[in-house]
């Protein structure tokens, strides 16, 4: 057997290896927190109900919108989440900052995180100026306007269907 | 090599993503590490996404080096590069969209070479192996924990969310199609998503015998495909896992054992 021949060469070298087994399955079992390279490794193992309302961004650009079908999987990810990262950023900081903090301050580790090491916030100007660089990269041309809506969708009819209006939700304005 | 220029190509590297936010996780190694506060200066500073780039893609070739050459540092190249790509993953994850789960292999697969020793390479190759079937088989176990694999619009949902900015922009073309015919079919959906849950849980032949490695690459690979095609995510970093499964067989007599 593997570990007990790896147990007679390396006894801590097997030992290690069943730790980091025991770890594994015990993070695993908790799903809670999560120490790197020890994760859980779910790959779609959550619940993804057929009727949730889906969220599509769309982005104008002058009189038009972009065109996601026309883009490769690496751009059209990088629109869809830089979009979903700068929605939630600040609370998400706040509140892993907060659980982390608590988590470790029984360990010294906890006194020693800062906040505006783990909360900075990026203003609205530069983030305008960086995302409009990004369209303009993969749009390939230059951009310093752009207005993004959220566009809700409903399975049914056994199809995607739009449900209300758009709602806009954020213009990005940047210096040419 | 490939998989970095992948990376380059699509502008998703540390220098060129140039990143003015990012964004945490409930992760201790993480939290931890961001004590030294390099996310700040690496948001503030391009020469250091710079540097951070090139040395990203500059130590497995080092390491590369090192081992063919059988170089008395080997086993410190393999520390740096493990620690590095360590920290290098976290960052990219924290500014980008790319899961940190996308870089383990490039983390755990280093230390394979960190004996100078053959019986100690033979030990340190099957203890990744045994990692790497762990994070394959937990991911089938998962699907039955949560209940997933007990729904039958699973794969349906899934597609719907990974691919709903493409189905809202063009329901018609060739792949909006592919995509509506399988959320429309939701038992054909359903069966690739089992198939796929029954592979995972297969790994934990590998725990008790190696005759099947092969068997394990082909799911892997699988997987591989599938994930790009269909799912449209580049699990490339991964190939070299493969490796595990590929030079597995090699006989224990040759490593002195």
């Amino acid at each position: 057997m593997f570990l007990k021949e790896f147990y007679t060469y390396r006894p801590k070298g097997a030992i290690l290896l069943v730790a980091f087994i025991i770890v594994f399955v015990f993070l695993n079992i908790k799903w809670g927190a999560v120490a790197f390279p020890i994760n859980v490794y779910g790959m779609y193992s959550g619940k993804y109900p057929l009727q949730d309302t889906q969220w599509v961004y769309k982005i104008k650009t002058g009189e038009s919108f972009v065109d996601f079908t026309s883009l490769s999987m690496a751009e059209r990810d990088k629109l869809q989440y830089s979009l979903d990262f700068y929605g939630k950023y600040k609370s998400n900081n706040v509140i892993v900052f907060n659980t982390m903090k608590r988590v470790l301050s029984t360990l010294i580790i906890g006194k020693l995180m800062e906040e505006e090491k783990y909360t900075p916030v990026a203003d609205s100007i530069q983030y305008a100026r960086w995302f409009n660089h990004l369209l303009s990269d993969i749009l390939n041309k230059e951009i310093h306007s752009c207005e993004i809506y959220t566009q809700s969708y409903v399975w049914q009819m056994n199809q995607l269907n739009p449900v209300a209006t758009p709602q806009k939700k954020y213009q990005f304005v940047s210096e040419p | 090599m490939l998989s970095f220029g992948w990376y380059f190509y699509y502008g998703l590297t540390l220098s060129k993503v140039n990143p003015v936010l990012f964004v945490n996780r409930l992760d201790f190694t993480r939290n931890i590490l961001m004590l030294t506060n390099l996310q700040g200066m690496l948001l503030k500073y391009f020469w250091l996404r710079v540097s951070f780039d090139v040395i990203y893609c500059l130590l497995p070739i080092l390491l590369a080096f090192a081992v063919l050459k059988e170089k008395y540092y080997t086993k410190w190249v393999v520390v740096v590069t493990i620690l590095y790509n360590m920290c290098y993953g976290i960052f990219m994850a924290s500014f980008t969209y790319i899961s940190l789960d996308l870089y383990i292999a490039w983390f755990y697969v280093p230390f394979v070479f960190y004996s100078n020793t053959a019986k100690g390479y033979y030990f340190s190759f099957h203890s990744i192996r045994i990692v790497f079937l762990l994070i394959f088989f937990t991911a089938g176990i998962w699907k039955i924990r949560t209940g997933a694999i007990f729904n039958t619009d699973q794969m349906s949902g899934i597609l719907l969310l990974q691919h709903k900015q493409y189905l809202a922009g063009n329901p018609t073309n060739w792949f909006s199609q592919l995509v509506y015919f399988l959320v429309q079919h939701s038992y054909y959906s359903y069966v690739l998503y089992l198939l796929g849950t029954i592979a995972e849980l297969a790994f934990i032949i590998g725990f008790f015998t190696k005759k099947y490695d092969k068997w394990l690459m082909v799911a892997f690979l699988l997987f591989f495909i599938a994930d790009y095609f269909l799912m449209r995510i580049n699990y490339s970093n991964w190939m070299v896992f493969a490796g595990l499964l590929y030079f597995s067989q090699l006989k224990k007599e040759k490593y002195e054992i």
